[in-house]
Parts: C-alpha cells; structure tokens; sequence
C-alpha cells in the first residue's frame, strides 16, 4: 500500500523581507535573511498509524505541516499525500487540521463555528446536525456549544480546534502540537483521542515537542532538529536500539560474588549494607540474579532500565550540538 | 459555489461586528441630517443643495465604509492565522477572496441602503412640512383664508408626516426608484450607482489586503478612487500638455514624465466617472444606469479580483 504522506527532500528556505516591521518598527535587514527551517526532509506516513513529528521548538515541525497543508509552499523537494500534489481539493476533503495554537472567529459560537466549517468542508446540513453535538460530546465540551469562542479558554478552543479538524469524518488527521495548553488531564484525554482515531481506522500525524505524551501513543516518529531529521523509526526500534541499562540492588553478597559483580558490571554503588550495580549486558545482570536467587546473598530488585525517548532525545540533541561546535560552520 | 456563499455571510457577520461601520453611520445621520439644516439657510435652490450634499455624502461614506472596513477583513484572517483552517479545507484561495469580496460588498449594499432610505425619509419630510405643503395642508380654511391650526393639530401633521415619509422610504428604496417623487426622484438611482462603483473600489480594498497592512492599503484604497474619479480628467490633461507642447515629439523632461503619467495613470484606473451623476441629480435630470456602467463595474471588479488572485495564490502564510 502507498504511503498516506510522502516527503521527498523537503527544504524549505525562509527568506525575510528586506524590510518589514518589527514591534511596531521599520526594520531594514541586509544580513541573516535566510534561515533553513527544514532540510532535506524525508519522511513516509503509512495508513493506519499514528505518526509523531517531534523535536525542540524551533526544529520545524510546523513548516513541515504548513507546506503539507499548502499554507507554505516549499522551497524544493516534494510531498504527496494519498498519491495527489499538494493543494488538490479532492485530498483536502479527507483531512482534518488542527493547527499551532489555533485561533478562530470569536464572535462564532462553538455550534455556530462548526456549521461553518462544516459548510467550507462541503457537508451537508442534515448530517452536520447529527455530528456537531457528536463532535462537541467527543472532545468534552458539550456545554459549550452556544457560547462565543470569545468566552472560551485556551483548553476549549483546543478542544473545538480538535472537534472542526474531524467534521468531514477525515481519512487522515494532522494535528500540529494538539497537547499545548492542556492540562495533565487534558493531555491524557487528547491521547485517549489520537488512539480512538487510530481505532477508527484514521491515520494520525502529530506534532508535539512533549515526548511524554508521544512515547505512549505512537506506532512511528521522527526527531527533528535544526531542521534536519536525526531519527525516525518504530518507537520500539528507537528505544531498544540505544544502550538499555540493568540495574541490580542486592544484600549480603558474597565475598565470591562481590569480586565477580566488581569485574562485570559497569558501575557499583555501595550505601550501607546494600549495593546498586549497573550492567549493561543483560546476561552478565541475569548472572548476578541468579546467583543471588541460590542464595549467595539476597536480591533486592532487578530493572531492566529502557532509556525513556526523553533520554534518548537529549543525548541525540546533545551530540549534535556537540559535533557543531567542534566543527563551526559545517 | 455554497463554500462561497458561507464564506461571504461570515465575512458580513465579521464586518457588521466593526465598531468603525457605527462611527460611520452614524457620521452619515449627522450629515444627511446636516444637509437639511444647512439648506434651510439657503435664500434659493435649497432643495438642489439638500440633493446634491447628501448624495455625495451616501457616495463618500459608502467608501470610507469599504476603505476602512474593506481592508481589515482579508488582512484579520492572516494576521490571527484563522486563514489556516480556512485554507486547509477543500476550498481555493480565488474562493476565499471571491468570498471575502462579497460579504464585504453585501455589507456595503446593506449600508447604502439604509443610508438612502434614511435620506429618502429625510427629504420626503422636509416637502411635507415645507411653508407650501403646511399651507395648503392645515393653515386653508374651507374659505380659502388663512388660519391658525392648533397646537395639537401641527402636532399630528407632523407625527403623520414621519409616517408617511418612512413609509414612502421604503416604497422608493424597494422599487429601486421608479416609486418616486419629484423631491426624491433620481436619488435611489444615484444610490444604486455608487454600488456599482463600489463594486469596484471594494475589489481594489481586496486586492491590497491581500498583499499589504491594513494603513497601507487604506491609503492605496483612496489614491485609487480619487484616481479613478479624475481617470477622465487626467486624459484630457495628458492630452492639453501634448497639444500644448505641439505634438508627443516635443514634449521635454518634467512635461514628458507629466504626460506619460497622467496618460498612463488615466488608461490603469478605472473610470469611476461612468457611475458619477451627480450632473443630472443637480439638474433633477433622470439618472441612468446603462447595461454599460453595469457591466464595467463588473468586468473592471472581476479583473481586479483575478490579480488579487494571482498574488494571494503564490503568498507563504505566516
Ligand atoms: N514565517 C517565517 N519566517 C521566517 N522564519 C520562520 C517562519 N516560520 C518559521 N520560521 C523559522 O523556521 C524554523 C522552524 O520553525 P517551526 O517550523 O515553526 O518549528 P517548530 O514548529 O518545530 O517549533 C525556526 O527557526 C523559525 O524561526
Ligand atoms: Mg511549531
């Protein structure tokens, strides 16, 4: 089956007017009107899965979505979504958007803002007054229909942002940080949301630059930064590929045991009667346990230690920001 | 088509939110009212300068309306981003222009209209309690001699009088002029002229928002009408420097760059004069409106609205 989205070498090269306003300025820029927002991007997006688009703010994450929304247009490179160029309408009939920080018409009610869309979307009016109260029921705010936007905070116009981006019933959904301004619980129930979709038979692409919230949901991601793609893969490649650590805590080892323990593990923290040791062969760590186990002391708790894509992310980050000084201007 | 529609009935739910529209109705009430005090000192031709001030007044409103409230509205949706969700759905960028021009213009419509029934009662009213209406009304007794109505009675006329003047407004404004009066006859027709020109001068208020701020493309809005106003002017201009100098060949330095631009300026801006009459409402001359004006005004917009286009299409949202 062809991928949903196909990006092929997207670069995209913002280019500054030559003079434009800044906090209410005139400012004339000679120097640094370039800036590289997204290079070489290569990236495919299968059906059915739930697809995260993730790195620091500033990596480009959301001119990645502009240009696949036809809001920017790219500076070379391609992408396809669902075989069809960009800007095709018959495609965008199929796809739900949620963009960064949304802001609608506030004079709107929450219902009345819906029909509209619904009618931009081409629904017809029957079906859009079964599925408005639907929608509103779904993303949880279904007290909020007959009230301005102007009355809601940012969480609700996250949530209405989140119902117009379904009104058409799309194929594909593409929510740019759809988790910003939310609460913990508001977070959880917008995960809860993205997996419903996915169930639904939706494929979901989303951006976040909180990898809590993707590391629980999605099948694939990707890492951007400084424009460029450092990672992407099944969530399961990426976290088991990196050096996963085990950790055991003993008592009253032997004397036998404690040389052997000192010889293989990577690391050996003694307090008081306990000690902590880090391995990083699992087998060399399943030793060390079963020994404890047949009683050459006493096991006090074994953890396997997956480094969290937190983790992971950081040390990536850091490298590269590491090999960029070493190497300035490369 | 019915994406169209829903976007312009948005867009006029958008503008008649604006505070400014008020501040210029309201303007326009004081004006028109205004006319008729001020023609009341006249010692002759009172009712040429009642006619003659408030239809210019309707004309020039009607463009501060699509100057001031025209150009926020394309230039709103992209400086608050609500263009993306707009953008993103099946619809293209013409249609959303296209949209935005005709709510803008509906809205337009709606307040030339009011602004015209207004005036129409307001000139109905001054002929109904003019000296020779009153006289013949309520001042003749049944021996044709002068007498003295009552308080009570001047009250009635004159309570009667609002009624009757709003409800012939409204007969004037729905039959698109042919219901008229000889104090009023013309006006609707003038009227229905400056929405034709606004037409035009509404797809400009577009077009430079689609590019530009809101102060910049006001200011562009104007030049363009006073420009076009002038178009015939700035012809005959072009041509008395020309004929001056004794022909194109002898024009020299500063007088050639004033003739190339006037010349060019004349032939690039629309010919706003085709929908002026003031001429004929002076003269309480019947007002045309040709199958010519009409179809200018909508060639000239559709034009207008296709460069629109054409910019709007190749633009990165930020
Ligand atoms: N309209 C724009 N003009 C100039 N630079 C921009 C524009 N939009 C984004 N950028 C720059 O492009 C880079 C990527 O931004 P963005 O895609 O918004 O990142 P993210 O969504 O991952 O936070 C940033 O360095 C940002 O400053
Ligand atoms: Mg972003």
């Amino acid at each position: 089956m062809p991928p949903v989205i196909e990006i092929k070498g997207l670069t995209k090269v913002y280019v500054q007017d030559f003079i434009g306003t800044e906090h209410g300025r005139i400012k004339i820029r000679l120097k640094d009107r370039k800036r590289i927002a997204l290079e070489n991007l290569d990236l495919n997006v299968e059906e059915g899965e739930i697809f995260g688009l993730l790195g620091p703010n500033g990596a480009g994450k959301t001119t990645t979505i502009k240009i696949l929304m036809g809001l920017h247009f790219q500076s070379s490179g391609s992408a396809r979504i669902m075989g069809r160029e960009l800007g095709d309408n018959s495609v965008k009939s199929k796809i739900g958007f949620l963009p960064e920080n949304p802001f609608f018409y506030d004079y709107l009610t929450g219902s009345e803002f819906l029909r509209f869309y619904g009618q931009l979307y081409g629904v017809d009016s029957a079906t859009l007054k079964r599925r408005i109260p639907e929608l509103l029921e779904k993303v949880g705010i279904s007290h909020a229909g007959d009230i301005p936007l102007r009355g809601y905070s940012k969480g609700m116009l996250q949530r209405i942002g989140l119902a117009q981006s379904l009104l058409n019933d799309p194929k594909l959904v593409i929510l740019d940080e759809p988790q910003s301004g939310l609460d913990p619980f508001g977070r959880k129930e917008v995960r809860d949301l993205i997996l419903q979709l996915k169930e639904e038979g939706k494929t979901v692409m989303f951006s976040s630059h909180i990898l809590g919230d993707a590391e629980m949901i999605c099948d694939r991601v990707a890492i951007l930064h400084k424009g460029r793609k450092i990672a992407d893969g099944p969530m399961s490649d990426l976290l088991s590929t990196r050096i996963d650590e085990y950790e055991v805590a003993m008592t009253g080892p032997s004397d036998a045991l404690l040389a052997d323990v000192r010889k293989t593990a990577r690391r050996i923290v003694e307090r008081r009667s306990e000690f902590l040791a880090v391995f990083d062969e699992e087998t060399a760590a399943n030793a060390v346990a079963r020994r404890l186990l047949d009683g050459d002391g006493k096991l006090l708790s074994f953890t396997p230690r997956r480094e969290s894509l937190e983790g992971y992310f950081i040390r990536e980050i850091g490298d590269k920001r590491a090999q960029e000084e070493r190497s300035p201007g490369a | 088509m019915s994406k169209i529609v829903a976007i312009a009935f948005n867009t006029f739910k958008e503008a008649v939110r604006n505070r400014v529209l008020y501040v210029l109705l309201f303007f326009a009430i004081i004006v028109l009212l205004g006319a008729w005090v001020v023609s009341s000192l006249a010692i002759f031709g009172a009712d040429k300068i009642v006619r003659d001030f408030g239809v210019a007044s309707i004309n020039i409103i009607s463009v501060l309306i699509a100057v001031f409230v025209g150009v926020g509205l394309v230039y709103n949706d992209l400086d608050k981003k609500t263009i993306y969700t707009i953008i993103s759905k099946p619809i293209s960028r013409w249609q959303f222009l296209v949209g935005k021009f005709l709510g803008l213009l509906l809205t337009i419509v709606v307040n030339i209209l009011f602004m015209t029934f207004f005036f129409l009662a307001v000139l109905y009213f001054r002929d109904y309690t003019s000296e020779e209406s009153m006289t013949s009304a309520i001042m003749t007794a049944a021996d044709g001699t002068y007498r003295n109505p009552s308080g009570a009675e001047t009250l009635m006329y004159y309570v009667g009088s609002i009624f009757k003047s709003l409800a012939n407004s409204i007969l004037n404004v729905v039959s698109l002029g042919f219901y008229s009066s000889e104090v009023t006859a013309g006006v609707m027709r003038a009227s229905m002229l400056t929405m034709l020109e606004m037409t035009v001068v509404t797809a400009f208020a577009v077009l430079f928002s689609s590019f530009s701020s809101p102060t910049l493309s006001a200011f562009m809005t104007i030049i363009v009408f006073l420009v076009g106003r002038a178009n015939e002017d700035l012809y005959y201009f072009a041509d008395l420097i020309q004929r001056k100098a004794g022909g194109v060949e002898a024009l020299q330095g500063g007088q050639a760059l004033t003739y190339w631009f006037s010349l060019a300026a004349s032939h690039v801006s629309p010919n706003l004069a085709v929908f002026d009459q003031r001429e004929a409402i002076s003269q309480f001359m019947p007002v045309e409106i040709s199958a010519y004006s009409a179809a200018y005004a909508l060639v000239y917009a559709g034009c207008v609205l296709a460069i629109a286009t054409i910019v709007f299409n190749r633009r990165n949202f930020k």
